[in-house]
Order: C-alpha cells, then sequence, then structure tokens
C-alpha cells in the first residue's frame, strides 16, 4: 500500500501512465478510506490450565484420595509415615494442575495427616514427637521440591510452547495478512471500481491532482467533456494549458497557480463555487464553476486536492439571455424607429451570440421590394454601421428563410462567398457561420435578421433558437412600431385634419367677413357704378340726344335755310329771269347748284352717322364679287373711261356685307375717280398676306398724293385735292374708316404725288372684335 | 259753296311763302290755307269750318310738333278720318316709320330743289282735290 504518508511525500514528481493515473484511484481510496488496522484474533487451543476451578478440583480430589489411601494403609502403618499418600497427592495435584494446586494440595494434606494421621487425632498440633516433625518436614520439603520442580518444568515448556507459538502466530499471521490483503485488494478493487464508476457516472467533472506536483491524478469522463479533452493526463493543477485559457468574471485571465485546483493543493484552501471562464484555443468560451478542496491524511497533511467542476454556460447563457430578454422586451417597448429596434437587436444579439456582421432587412407589405435597415460589419476590427439602401429584388435566401424559417449556416474552411448570402460591407471576407432568421408578424413574413462571423462554428441550434426568438421581439416591436405610427400617423391625421378644419373655418369665416365686406363694396361699387353708368348712360343718352339733334338740326335746320335759298333764287329767275343782266342769272344758277351741293353733303353727313348707329350682321362677305359689282356700276356710270380693272378672286371675308360694300364702294369710287385724268387708269384689288394676317388692298395710278398729309384723309370733310381737281366731299375715306374700324380692323395708305395710291385695310379672321357690339 | 282745299301747316314763313308759290304754279291757290302752327291747325280743324281734303303737316315745329298734332287729329272723331301728309325736311327711316304709326297716310321729304317741290304739290293737288269731284264743277 503505497497509501503511507512516508511513501507519497517521496513519491518523484514524474509524468505517469495512464495506468498510473488509473491506480491513483486506489491510492486515493485508500486515502479517503481510513487505513483498517489487522483485525485478526490470536486464537489459542483450550487445555487444563486453563480451568482454575478444575486445577483445584483436582487437589482436592488428590487429597482425598490420598485420605482414603492413606487411611486404608493406616492399619499397616499406623502413626507411621503418615505423609506417605500425600506425597503422592501433591505432586499429582501440582503436574496437573500446576504449583498453586499442588501446592494446597501440600496444605491440605499436612493438615489431614495432623488430624488424622499423627497422634493426637483431631488436633493439628504436633506433638513432640521429633519424628513427626521430620515427617511433617520432609513431607513439605520433598513435597515442595518435587512441586518447585514441576513447576520450573512447566514454565521451562511454556516457554518453548510460547516461542513455538508465537512462531506459529507469526507465520499465520502473515498468511493472514497476505489473504487479508488480497481481500482488501480485491475490496479496493471493487471500491476503486464503485468510486471510478461513482466519480465516472458524477454529473460533474472531478479531478483530482497529487501533492505537491500538482500532476492530475485523475479526471472523470465529465471532466474531459467539459475542458474537451479525450485525456486528462497531461494536465498539471497550476500550469497552464495551451488548450484553454481561463478567465475572472471580470475578464482578467487566470495566472498560472491561480487555478483552483491549485490554491486547494498549494495553500490547502477550499474553494467554493468559483466561476471561470474558459476560451478554447480552438474557439468557443464556456462557463464552468469550481469547487476545490485538499485532501488530508490522518495527520492532516496535504496529500492531494480535488476539484470539481461544472459546466455552467447554459445556465449563465440562459440567465444572460432571460436577462438580455427581459431588457430586450424593456428597450423595444420605447423605440420609435425599425433602426432603433435594428440597433437594439444587434447589441442584444452582440452580448448574447456576438457576431461579426449583423443585418436586418425588412420586406414590403407587398413582398417584391425590401430595405436594409441596419447593416452593421465589422472592417478593420471596427463594427461600422454601413448606409441602408433599398433593393428591388429579394434575394432568393430571403423568400426562402421567410418561407421556411430560420438557418443555420456553418462553413467549413477554405471560406467561399455564397452567391447569395446576404451581402455584407466587407465582401472580400466571407463568414464562416451564418444565421438567418426570419422576422414574422402574426404570420407574415416581415423580414429576415442575420448575424454572421468570421469564426467557423461560432453559433449552433441554440444560438439559432437564440436569433429567432431575437426575431420574434424585432417582428412584436415592429409591429408595435407599425401600429404606434399608423396611430400616430392617424392621430397627426386627426390633428391636422382638425386643424385644417379649424383653420379652414377660420378662413371661410375670415372669407365670409372678407366677403361680405366684398358684397358691402360690391353693393357700394355696384350702386356707384349703377349711379356712374345711370350718369354715364344718362350723359350717353344727353350725347346720343344732342347728337340725334344735331343730326336733325343738320338735317332740317341747315336744310330749311338752304330750302329757303333754293326756292327764292329760283323763284327770283322765274320771276324776272329775263329782265335780268345774263351775268346774274348766271350767279343764281350757281346759287341753286351749290345747294344742291350742299343737300347731298348734309345727305352724306346723315349716311356717316347712320354707319355708326346701324347694326352689324356677320357673314362672309365676297370681296372680289362685290369689287366685281362696283367696277361694273362705275363703268356704266361713265363709259367713255377706259380703266384697266385687276380684281383678286375669291377673296372672302367676315363682316357685315352692306357696310363692307360701301367701305368698298368709296375706295374704288376714289380711285376711279383719282385716276380719271390717266389715259391707261388701272385699279386693282387684292390682298397680301403678311404676318398679321392678310391685307385687303385697292390700288390706283392716279394723282396720289403727298404723304406728309395722309393723316388728315380720313376726317370727314378734310380733302387733299381742290373741288376743281376732284369733285367730292371729303367724306368717302372717313366713311372707309368708320366701316374697317368697327370691324376692329385698320386703314392705311401709301401713296405719292402722281404715282399713285395704295389703300390697305385688314379685318380680324374670326370677326370676334366687332367693335361697336 | 266751298271749294275743296288743302291745309298747310308750315311755322317757317319762308317756307310757307315758297308752298303758296307752289301752289300758285300749279293754279291751285285758291285751294290752300296755311296755318303758322300745331295750335291754330287743331284749333281750325275743330271748329265749324269745312274741313280741308288734305292736311300738310310739317313734322319739326316750335311748342306743338306735327307727330302731336297727328296724334290729336287721330284721336278725335272730328278729324280721325281727315287725310294728313306729313311734310318735313328730315330723311331719318325712324321719323317715317314713327309718323306712319299714328296713321298718316304719306310722307314727303321737303326737297331742296322747288321745281321738284312744285311737281309734288301738283301731284298732292291732283290726288287729293281733283279726284272724284264730281259734285264740284272745276272752275
Amino acid at each position: 500500500m503505497q497509501a503511507a504518508p512516508s511513501q507519497t511525500t517521496n513519491l518523484p514528481n514524474t509524468d505517469c501512465k495512464d495506468s498510473e493515473v488509473f491506480c491513483g484511484p486506489i491510492r486515493a481510496a485508500e486515502l479517503i478510506r481510513p487505513a483498517g488496522q489487522p483485525n485478526v484474533e490470536r486464537g489459542r487451543s483450550l487445555n487444563w490450565g486453563k480451568s482454575a476451578l478444575l486445577r483445584y478440583a483436582v487437589a482436592l480430589l488428590s487429597v482425598e484420595v490420598a485420605t482414603l489411601a492413606r487411611m486404608q494403609l493406616d492399619p499397616v502403618l499406623g502413626y507411621h509415615s503418615p505423609h506417605a499418600t500425600f506425597f503422592l497427592a501433591a505432586i499429582i495435584s501440582a503436574g496437573i494442575g500446576g504449583w498453586k494446586p499442588g501446592l494446597l494440595a501440600l496444605v491440605l494434606g499436612e493438615l489431614v495427616v495432623r488430624w488424622l494421621f499423627m497422634p493426637n487425632v483431631g488436633s493439628f498440633l504436633v506433638g513432640g514427637d521429633v519424628s513427626q516433625w521430620i515427617g511433617s518436614c520432609t513431607y513439605f520439603v520433598v513435597s515442595g521440591a518435587a512441586i518447585g520442580l514441576g513447576e520450573a518444568q512447566r514454565i521451562s515448556q511454556r516457554g518453548a510452547e510460547t516461542a513455538l507459538a508465537r512462531l506459529q502466530d507469526e507465520m499465520s499471521e502473515r498468511k493472514i495478512a497476505e489473504e487479508e490483503r488480497y481481500r482488501l485488494l480485491l475490496e479496493l478493487e471493487k471500491e476503486r471500481g464503485r468510486l471510478n464508476g461513482i466519480l465516472q457516472q458524477s454529473p460533474v467533472g472531478v479531478i483530482i491532482a497529487e501533492f505537491p506536483s500538482g500532476k492530475v491524478l485523475f479526471g472523470n469522463d465529465e471532466a474531459a467533456r467539459i475542458l474537451r479533452r479525450s485525456s486528462l493526463a497531461s494536465l498539471h493543477a497550476g500550469e497552464p494549458s495551451r488548450h484553454w485559457r481561463g478567465f475572472h468574471a471580470d475578464g482578467r485571465p487566470y495566472e498560472s497557480g491561480e487555478w483552483p485546483l491549485a490554491r486547494a493543493i498549494t495553500r490547502g484552501e477550499t474553494v467554493q463555487d468559483e466561476e471561470i471562464q474558459v476560451e478554447f484555443e480552438e474557439g468557443g468560451r464556456i462557463n464552468i464553476s469550481v469547487n476545490a478542496a485538499p485532501i488530508e491524511d490522518p495527520e492532516g497533511r496535504v496529500v492531494a486536492g480535488i476539484m470539481t467542476l461544472q459546466d455552467v454556460t447554459e445556465k449563465r447563457r440562459t440567465q444572460a439571455r432571460l436577462a438580455a430578454f427581459s431588457q430586450l422586451g424593456q428597450s423595444l417597448s420605447s423605440v420609435r424607429t425599425p433602426l432603433e429596434a435594428a440597433r437594439i437587436i444587434g447589441s442584444i444579439a452582440e452580448e448574447l451570440l456576438g457576431w461579426d456582421a449583423f443585418s436586418l432587412s425588412l420586406c414590403e407589405t407587398e413582398g417584391t421590394r425590401y430595405q436594409r435597415i441596419l447593416q452593421v460589419d465589422t472592417i478593420d476590427g471596427k463594427k461600422c454601421e454601413l448606409k441602408p439602401y433599398e433593393e428591388k429584388e429579394i434575394p432568393s435566401r430571403m423568400v426562402r428563410i421567410l418561407q421556411t424559417g430560420a438557418e443555420l449556416i456553418l462553413k467549413e474552411e477554405p471560406l467561399e462567398l455564397l452567391t447569395d448570402c446576404v451581402p455584407f460591407g466587407d465582401k472580400a471576407r466571407a463568414s464562416a457561420s451564418l444565421m438567418f432568421a426570419p422576422i414574422r408578424e402574426q404570420g407574415s413574413g416581415l423580414g429576415v435578421l442575420s448575424i454572421q462571423s468570421y469564426q467557423p462554428r461560432a453559433y449552433d441550434e441554440a444560438d439559432l433558437e437564440v436569433l429567432q426568438n431575437l426575431a420574434d421581439y424585432c417582428g412584436g416591436a415592429l409591429r408595435r412600431i407599425r401600429t404606434e405610427a399608423d396611430l400616430a400617423q392617424s392621430n397627426e391625421r386627426n390633428r391636422h385634419l382638425f386643424e385644417e378644419v379649424t383653420r379652414q373655418k377660420r378662413q371661410l369665416e375670415q372669407q365670409i367677413a372678407e366677403r361680405r365686406q366684398a358684397e358691402k363694396e360690391v353693393h357700394r361699387l355696384n350702386a356707384d357704378l349703377e349711379r356712374r353708368v345711370r350718369e354715364r348712360t344718362q350723359e350717353l343718352l344727353v350725347a346720343n340726344q344732342e347728337l340725334e339733334a344735331f343730326c336733325y338740326s343738320v338735317s332740317h335746320d341747315l336744310r330749311a335755310p338752304l330750302r329757303s335759298i333754293a326756292g327764292f333764287t329760283q323763284a327770283v329767275t322765274e320771276d324776272c329771269g329775263e329782265s335780268l343782266p345774263s351775268e346774274s342769272q348766271q350767279s343764281l344758277g350757281l346759287v341753286i347748284q351749290a345747294t344742291r351741293e350742299m343737300d347731298q353733303l348734309i345727305e352724306d353727313l346723315l349716311g356717316l352717322s347712320r354707319l355708326t348707329r346701324s347694326e352689324m350682321k356677320r357673314q362672309s362677305v365676297n370681296l372680289s364679287d362685290c369689287a366685281q359689282e362696283i367696277a361694273a356700276g362705275l363703268g356704266q356710270r361713265d363709259p367713255g373711261r377706259v380703266v384697266e380693272w385687276v380684281i383678286a378672286p375669291d377673296v372672302v371675308v367676315q363682316g357685315d356685307a352692306r357696310l363692307l360694300r360701301i367701305a368698298l364702294e368709296n375706295l374704288l369710287s376714289n380711285a376711279w375717280k383719282f385716276s380719271g385724268k390717266r389715259a391707261q387708269a388701272r385699279i386693282e384689288f387684292g390682298v397680301e398676306f403678311q404676318a398679321q394676317g392678310p391685307v385687303y388692298f385697292v390700288r390706283d395710278n392716279g394723282a396720289g398724293f403727298d404723304m406728309t398729309y395722309a393723316s388728315r384723309l380720313f376726317t370727314a370733310f378734310q380733302r387733299l385735292h381742290t373741288m376743281a381737281e376732284f369733285p367730292g366731299h371729303g367724306i368717302g375715306l372717313a366713311t372707309v374708316q368708320r366701316i374697317i374700324h368697327r370691324h376692329g380692323g385698320h386703314v392705311w395708305p401709301a401713296s405719292e404725288v402722281d404715282k399713285g395710291a395704295t389703300f390697305y385695310f385688314n379685318l380680324p379672321a374670326n370677326m370676334e372684335a366687332f367693335l361697336y357690339e | 259753296m266751298s271749294r275743296k282745299f288743302i291745309l298747310v301747316v308750315e311755322d317757317n314763313s319762308n317756307h310757307a311763302m315758297l308752298a303758296r308759290r307752289a301752289f300758285e304754279k300749279n293754279k291751285m291757290e285758291n285751294n290752300l290755307k296755311i296755318v303758322p302752327d300745331g295750335e291754330t291747325a287743331l284749333k281750325f280743324l275743330f271748329s265749324d269750318e269745312p274741313k280741308p281734303a288734305l292736311v300738310l303737316l310739317d313734322l319739326n315745329m316750335p311748342r306743338m310738333d306735327g307727330l302731336e298734332v297727328l296724334r290729336r287729329l287721330r284721336a278725335d272723331e272730328r278729324t280721325r278720318l281727315v287725310p294728313v301728309v306729313m311734310l318735313t325736311s328730315s330723311n331719318e327711316p325712324e321719323d317715317r316709320q314713327s309718323t306712319l304709326q299714328w296713321g298718316l297716310d304719306g310722307y314727303i321729304r321737303k326737297p331742296v330743289d322747288f321745281g321738284e317741290f312744285v311737281e309734288i304739290i301738283r301731284q298732292l293737288g291732283l290726288y287729293w282735290l281733283r279726284m272724284d269731284d264730281d259734285s264740284e264743277p272745276r272752275e
């Protein structure tokens, strides 16, 4: 048994094999179980000497027998050799029962002898008989010697026996011990098996390391599993492992010797529920809860350390998730925009799962476009929010995720960028671990939440579940945001509506007031206007009446004296025509002539005024036909003249046929009149098309006029030629102008003296601008 | 026995003289009676004096104009059927229309030319004084 402390203290600190490791438990069992004392009874065979009572009974019996024998011999011996038989009795008693029964037999024999077989029977007093004394002495001496001898022999025999027994004892003891050891070994083996079983079956990881080397002697499967090793053999309690690193809760790494087992061994410290975060070399982190204690031998010396460890990663994670989700719920309840929600989801996902890239995209309700609400990628080790953008087409992956649910994609090296993966900012780098979770809300897919890591195998199914939870939270929050937004919008709309209504009401009221004011003003203006119109109308009426009166006076009052002149001149001519000198008769004729001219003048003037007053009728007028007829008329009036007429065909205008005919008549007869002195007279009616529209003209090659006086042409009674040159009243062009003006047109001349004259006029095509209508 | 006559209502004395002369020229001076204004004309016509064969009425007269005289004549039973011809300087169609409206029997524009006027009077005389004049033998 190597459990002896002296041995353990001297154990060399060498690497031990697995087998040695597994011999550990035996020792450990030994250490744990108190060392049992050899408990085998040293069994001794039963003999007489063992019963003192018997031995003393033998003494008494031998004394009895000796007495009886002596009494038989008494008739022979008498008082002679009274002790004879008692010698024997003493010796037998001593022989059988040892020296104490021998001595008892001796004394009893002496007393019996003295009472029965010596003189003074019935008394123990020895008489004076010397022989008696001698006999007694002899008896005592001999018997005593015999007893002593026997005892001496017995003592020596007992010594030999004891030595033998001891030898035998030793031999059997060793054997027993061997057996015992074997049994113990079996038992220990069983115990070890049990213990091993217990330790192996233990739901917690167990590691035992020896003192003082710290070498790990035992580690159960759970410990190996937790620490992700197939074997814990090469571990050392106090030395750092290259497979993992430990961190305190505050993130400080565990120094060498700081591990609980090391502390238990070296300082005898008992560690309870210490939590360590273990980061594995190959990736991944776990949280373990550790208990450690020293193992002491009965003398209180530390011989080893034991450590139990439990993987509390899931527990911590669950706690963290619970806390995170609780916090998430609170945080999300106050967000106002999907972006805020996305940021919160992102930070929680970072806390719970960790990521290198994060994206949250939302589809539109129609599902034809989607928008990245938030996209964060790690660029040069920093998390950068990328500019959100909108895309027209939803990638097939997203469609699939929306339809079939969350996906976990773990890619092995070498990583390749998925063609249809959600493109993150740093496209040069492919995510090794990708998770996608649909954001649903009442069964309909709103969007996709994705986190990705550049580390291979960064996530597992549990993480995907967490992500889906986050996505669900997000969906709820988005619904709330939408609902609130809708509500806010509708509130806002209502508010707007209310404001609008109020504003419009105010506006309406104002408008009503303004309208009233305006109405008042209109009334006032109308009244004013009406008054003014009345006044003006009155004025106009008066003016018209005045004009009428004027025309009347022209036609009547002017004519009346004219008529008198003409009449009386005629009377004088008739009464005394012959008596008057012929010169006077000629003068009277001129007077009458003048009256006729004046009458015509008055008639023309009245005609002009009638033009203004007459009503216009709009119709198509063929000016070419008109001109032809007028030309024919003029030709008939003066058949002697030779005039070349050039009349453009089919000149049709809109206007009042009667008035236009009068205008044309005036122009053509002017042309006729002023070309009268030309041998080769030429009168032209035509149309020129200019930018502003058609321009009609009447041209002659007659006398023409000086354009300096052109402005006077159109004034009534203004003439540029003497009556002797060309007869006329100077009212024709005034009439023309008045007619053209009434049609909304203009008339203008172009002429040079002796080079003929051209009168142009235009008429608005649509004739909407009829004046005076 | 009174003979048929034409009553000329003319405020312009010159014109009245010209009218008389025109009648003379047509040898009808005895068939002529001239009054200077409307009131006089009405007084005469409403009197027991014999009625004229024709009233030549100047339209434009001071105070009561020809139109008013006509209206009153037509309104009165005694003169309702007296023929009236309006004599005026005006050639305005409106004037002519409005006077015809009032039961005028003719409308004559006073010509400036005296010869014309004489001819007009001759025709009037022929029509109103001589036509159907069976009972009155011509002198």
